[in-house]
């Protein structure tokens, strides 16, 4: 049973300069998410990857409303996320909640851990004393801590405790919906791995969707039900998990899955080495903006920019010489209209 | 000032006075002049029971005296004893230099946290009459106001605040920016805690340490604008003394005896020094990365 929770349409974040100081100079502003789409289901994981600077936690951001929209909109359980008043978004900030990357900024050093996890409880009524210390010792044993830890301050626990306490606070609510940005990006290998278990187990207790956004394709490969990839503010390649994986079909997804590292010799891909830099966002080449780097571009890449046409089951590729594949997964859950 | 460097900051392990307190006992010097300061308040509280003298008592029979058993700063050209004159003046200048800071700090923290935190026209409009204030030299600025507003005790006082609110603004605004962009502040606006409840909760601790900085450096600046609006006529009003209008009164006198600008001098310099000089103490331990040593 799948029943679409969050649906995200041509949604765009331009940061401009407030003044332009020269006016004879191109304009500077930055096009960080450019007319993206896409639906998450109940219990669903979409994983977001892409480089750094590509616009991945800007959309995070901008899903949750950390971030005002430029364009597009956002609709969450019915509700358009962009037309609540701002008291009608924060009573729906208990159903949608963000892990942060960083467990060392995101946790207050002034605050015990109990004033930590408290504080979402004290914002949505949950003012008694015993009822949050009840809550708060749950939560706790949840993510693998002690209830003695209540007391502490941040900076006695490691990265991947810390980032437990964070996921309690993300969870203390019960959401439906958490954004997860690079939530295991600052931790030790193998204290990543822990994280993101504990995040899967708590994602199938409490049945919450995750936009799991990561530049690790290992952690996404272990974690997402579909992945969307990522480049210069625009998803050019979204799917599910299987295919993305085993048959991409935009250039910069094959070569993003050739620079992954395999351990068995025999599977790895031959390396698909893309020359030159990321362009700058504040000047993205015109038509598709990978082709300045695009093994197979064509005088018509920089004419037209490509739309996201379906190449499989549920499998969306914005390349103009994307091509209907074979590959057959079962009926594709939401099958996504081209932006 | 060398001595806090060698133990990194530990704000948070911690109380600030046992820290304070610590970076206190470590700096000889700077031990001496918080004995020095403790003594100037207590001598500007106690004033009525420590003077010798009436402050504003007259006498022919004894002008211009130089120190003496009698005097010990000796007498000024009415005949008033000069070291009670300084003794009640240290009350009128620490007061109005402590208590117009205070004001300042709290009034200019409010609007910087304001404009800081909500950003849009209420950060315009208050950004602007804040640079427009900033603008004017304080004294220019205390010079107007003065003239505008008159010249008792709670006059100085909004003199004074009007020309510091300023300085405090401008920093907690760009303390509260710098704090509005960190995680856990937006973390907390994720989990739905509304606008005051952060300010109060994450903003406001988080920012207080440079405040109380820029707060007990600018006690200091207080003190010596409060001397120097005195000088000019535009403060503390004879026969009321204050350190700036002792120094006024003598300069007029200055052939007949030099003992009350002198005394009047020193005891605003050693006022500011101290103040200073603790000053420094308190932002080595609260604000460690703005250490100019």
């Amino acid at each position: 049973m799948t029943e679409k929770l969050l649906e995200v349409r041509n949604l765009s974040k331009i940061f401009a300069p407030r003044f332009r100081i020269n006016p004879l100079k191109k304009d500077s502003s930055v096009r960080a998410v450019d007319n993206v789409s896409f639906d998450i289901d109940r219990g669903e994981t979409l994983a977001l990857v892409g480089e750094s600077g590509c616009g991945k936690s800007t959309t995070g951001r901008l899903v949750l409303r950390l971030l005002d929209a430029s364009e597009g909109q956002v609709t969450f359980d019915g509700q358009n996320v962009n037309a609540l008043s701002s008291s009608e978004l924060r009573k729906l900030r208990s159903q949608m909640q963000i892990v942060f990357q960083d467990p060392f900024g995101s946790l207050s050093p002034r605050r015990t851990v109990e004033q930590i996890i408290a504080e979402p409880m004290a914002a949505f009524g949950i003012t008694r004393r015993a009822e949050q210390r009840e809550r708060i010792t749950t939560l706790l044993q949840q993510v693998g801590l002690s209830p003695d830890d209540m007391r502490k301050y941040p900076r006695q626990f490691s990265g991947g405790q810390r980032q437990r306490i964070g996921i309690a606070r993300a969870i203390a609510l019960g959401p439906s919906f958490v954004v997860a940005d690079e939530p295991v990006s600052a931790l030790d290998v193998s204290v990543q791995a822990q994280i993101v278990n504990l995040m899967q187990d708590i994602q199938k207790q409490h049945r919450m969707a995750y936009l799991f956004i990561s530049h690790d394709l290992a952690i996404v490969r272990h974690i997402a039900d579909r992945v969307a990839v990522m480049y210069l503010g625009r998803i050019i390649e979204i799917g599910p998990k299987a295919t993305v994986f085993s048959a991409p079909q935009h250039p910069y997804t094959q070569a993003l899955l050739s620079a992954a590292p395999a351990i068995d010799p025999k599977k790895r891909a031959r390396r698909i080495v893309l020359t030159g830099d990321v362009p700058s966002p504040s000047a993205i080449p015109s038509g598709c903006s990978f082709r300045t780097r695009c093994p197979l571009a064509q005088p018509i890449c920089a004419q037209e920019q490509p739309p996201l046409k379906t190449v499989a089951a549920g499998q969306l590729t914005a390349c103009h010489f994307a091509e209907p594949h074979p590959i057959k997964i079962q009926s594709s859950p939401t099958p996504l209209t081209t932006a | 000032m060398s001595a806090v460097a060698e133990k990194p900051a530990r704000m948070d392990d911690n109380g600030l006075i046992v820290q304070l307190w610590a970076a206190i006992r470590r700096e000889p010097i700077t031990q001496f002049f918080l004995f020095i300061l403790i003594i100037i308040m207590v001598v500007a509280a106690f004033a009525d029971f420590i003077a010798p003298y009436n402050p504003v008592q007259q006498s022919l029979l004894r002008l211009n005296q130089m120190p003496s058993a009698d005097h010990w700063l000796g007498t000024d050209h009415y005949g008033r004893d000069v070291l009670s004159r300084i003794i009640y003046g240290a009350r009128n200048s620490l007061l109005i230099g402590i208590i117009s800071p205070i004001i300042a700090a709290v009034v200019g923290t409010f609007l910087g946290v304001v404009a800081g935190y909500f950003g849009g026209w209420a950060d315009r409009l208050i950004s602007r009459v804040v640079d427009l204030l900033l603008a004017f030299p304080a004294l220019l600025l205390g010079i107007l106001v003065a003239a505008a507003l008159g010249s008792g005790f709670w006059d100085m006082v909004a003199v004074l605040t009007v020309a510091f609110a300023p300085q405090f603004a401008r920093i907690a605004r760009a303390s509260t920016l710098a704090m509005r962009s960190e995680p856990f502040v937006e973390a907390a606006v994720s989990c739905g805690v509304g606008p005051l409840r952060i300010i109060a909760r994450h903003i406001l601790p988080n920012i207080s340490g440079s405040i109380v900085v820029v707060l007990t450096l600018w006690i200091a600046t207080a003190i010596r604008l409060e001397a120097t609006l005195s000088f000019l006529g535009l403060g503390t009003q004879a026969p009321n003394p204050s350190w700036g209008n002792i120094i006024r009164d003598g300069l007029n006198n200055i052939f007949g005896s030099s003992w009350p600008i002198i005394a009047a001098g020193a005891a605003i310099t050693l006022t500011v020094l101290a103040f200073n000089m603790v000053g420094d103490a308190v932002r080595d331990v609260l604000d460690p990365e703005t250490r100019d040593d």
